[in-house]
């Protein structure tokens, strides 16, 4: 063992030799110090770092209750073993509940050195987990403020870029529009293409937003009675254009015996997007539909997109939901965006307490489904802010 | 024929403040210009506009400064303003609508959206 460091709370010098001794005599080498006053206590503390005090029960200046409360004061955590010439149960319990680690009589300190050596070690355990807790907490501190900055400069970037694409779309909807003068069909297809991947691009920029908003917890949610039906009308006049331009067949079943969901409207309208789009992207030929019923689940109702695309493997389907996945396509499809739509829509639904999950066969098509609540108590809480705690 | 309607922009990006100027001229207004807070309302007091384009990232002051500063000024506090900002509507959109916007764009807005908005702005 070590130099134990040993201070003596304790009136009588006899006695502090004495305790001193027996510690020796166990083979350790030993600096103490004796104070039999507050003040005098005080001043020890803060003068040497201690191992262990050794405090006298009844002092005529001092107690054991009254070092205890200094020590508890000074903040320090130094095991307290009280020493008292006489017994009484009920005094021991009071001293263990004001802080001591432990109590001996003076006549039978044969307990003396192992209770200290358990002590020390407890003491080393406490100080080692507090330790490996503020590690913990300052490493917690660094990967969040990391993760702040990274919002802020996504948030930043998305902002920064909006001004450039927002001059280029309007100079390529100029040209296209004839408002710069005529222009001969090629140029015309020239410009729609640009204008095609300019909004494209508007559309990644927005769901890198969207991700930073979802996880920074500024998206704000606030569900309240929504008609589905409306919504369906107007996602079915949204995407006719779409659909004839692409020969794509789209159907939307009116859900019109419905009772309202409980939701956000313009989140409910964002996931339904989303997978709609999603549909359209990897869909060639044949159908997309968007139908809804009363979910398995009492109090939901189910919507599904489904399409008659590319499909997804069966190894994909289980990691469509994470974020930044992308499924890897046939050359035909040459690219796919930032592979964030389907995380945003995930995040979206279980915003509102529902699920959302896939069924596909790969080259057939996939449906996508997605519940949402039909009333208040289905639903996680109103108003709410999400992602971090 | 009848007269134009008198559109400000309130841009400080040059080369917006060109392409906002081409799609009102060709959608038959005239059109005048402010590139930062300051100027904005001195140049909206003198023209009088029927309607104001707001940017809310300006120098010399927020948009919203601009569009708090317009609301309280007695002659032009009933010209509607419309907000076209690259900012996120999220936090910004609610904001413009309560400081008595007429209507919140994120940039890169629709043309046929934007036109739409003024022509309803106009006629309310």
């Amino acid at each position: 063992m070590d130099t134990l460091r040993i201070l003596n709370v304790e009136d009588s010098p006899a006695d502090a030799i004495l305790l001193e001794r027996h510690l020796t005599r166990a083979g350790n080498k030993v600096i103490s110090e004796r104070v039999d006053t507050p003040s005098a206590m005080r001043m020890a503390l803060e003068q040497q770092p201690w191992d262990v005090i050794l405090c006298d029960y009844n002092m005529p200046d001092f107690s054991a209750q009254g070092a205890l409360r200094l020590l508890k004061e000074s903040g320090l955590d130094i095991p307290v073993i009280v020493i008292s010439g006489t017994v009484g149960e009920e005094v021991a319990v009071q001293t263990m509940l004001a802080g001591a680690s432990d109590y001996l009589l003076k006549d039978n300190l044969t307990r003396l050195v192992p209770t200290i050596e358990r002590e020390l070690a407890e003491a080393r355990n406490r100080r080692a987990r507090k330790q490996a807790e503020e590690e913990l907490r300052k490493a917690k501190e660094v990967a969040e403020a990391a993760n702040l900055a990274k919002d802020r400069f996504l948030s930043h970037v998305s902002h920064e870029l909006r001004t450039p694409l927002t001059v280029i779309h309007q100079f390529v909807t100029l040209m296209l529009d004839a408002v710069l003068g005529d222009i001969n069909d090629e140029q015309r297809e020239g410009l729609e293409t640009a204008l095609r991947n300019t909004l494209e691009l508007r559309e990644m920029i927005s769901d890198l937003l969207d991700i930073t908003r979802a996880e920074t917890g500024i998206l704000l949610f606030e569900p309240h009675p929504v008609s589905l039906l409306q919504l369906f009308v107007e996602l079915e006049r949204n995407y006719q254009q779409t659909a004839k331009q692409r020969g794509i067949l789209f159907l939307v079943q009116q859900p019109r015996s419905f009772p309202r969901v409980y939701a956000d409207p313009q989140r409910l309208r964002q996931a339904l997007s989303n997978l709609i789009d999603n549909a359209f992207k990897f869909t060639e030929r044949g159908k997309i539909s968007v139908r809804a019923r009363f979910d398995d689940r009492p109090g939901f109702i189910r919507i599904a997109v489904s399409d008659t695309g590319c499909g997804i493997s069966q190894d994909g389907i289980p990691l469509v939901f994470d974020r930044l996945y992308q499924e890897t396509f046939s050359s035909k499809t040459n690219r796919n965006g930032l592979g964030l739509g389907l995380h945003i829509c995930q995040q979206l639904v279980s915003l509102h307490g529902g699920r959302i999950w896939v069924e596909s066969k790969e080259g057939q098509g996939s449906t996508f489904f997605f519940t949402i609540p039909i009333n208040e108590n289905s639903c996680p809480e109103t108003e709410q802010y999400v992602g971090q705690e | 024929m009848l007269d134009k309607n008198k559109v400000l922009i309130i841009e400080d990006d040059q080369d917006m403040r060109r392409a906002l100027n081409l799609r009102l001229r060709s959608n038959n207004y005239e059109t005048v210009f402010a590139s930062d807070a300051i100027m904005a309302l001195s140049i909206a007091k003198r023209e009088m506009p029927d309607l104001i384009l707001l940017d809310l990232g300006l120098p010399g002051g927020d948009g919203f400064t601009v569009l708090d500063r317009l609301r309280d000024m007695a002659p032009l506090a009933c010209i509607p303003v419309i907000v076209v900002s690259a900012r996120d509507p999220e936090k910004n959109k609610e904001r413009a609508l309560e400081a008595g916007a007429a209507a919140f764009f994120q940039k890169p807005v629709e043309n046929s959206d934007l036109m739409v908005a003024i022509q309803r702005a106009l006629f309310q």
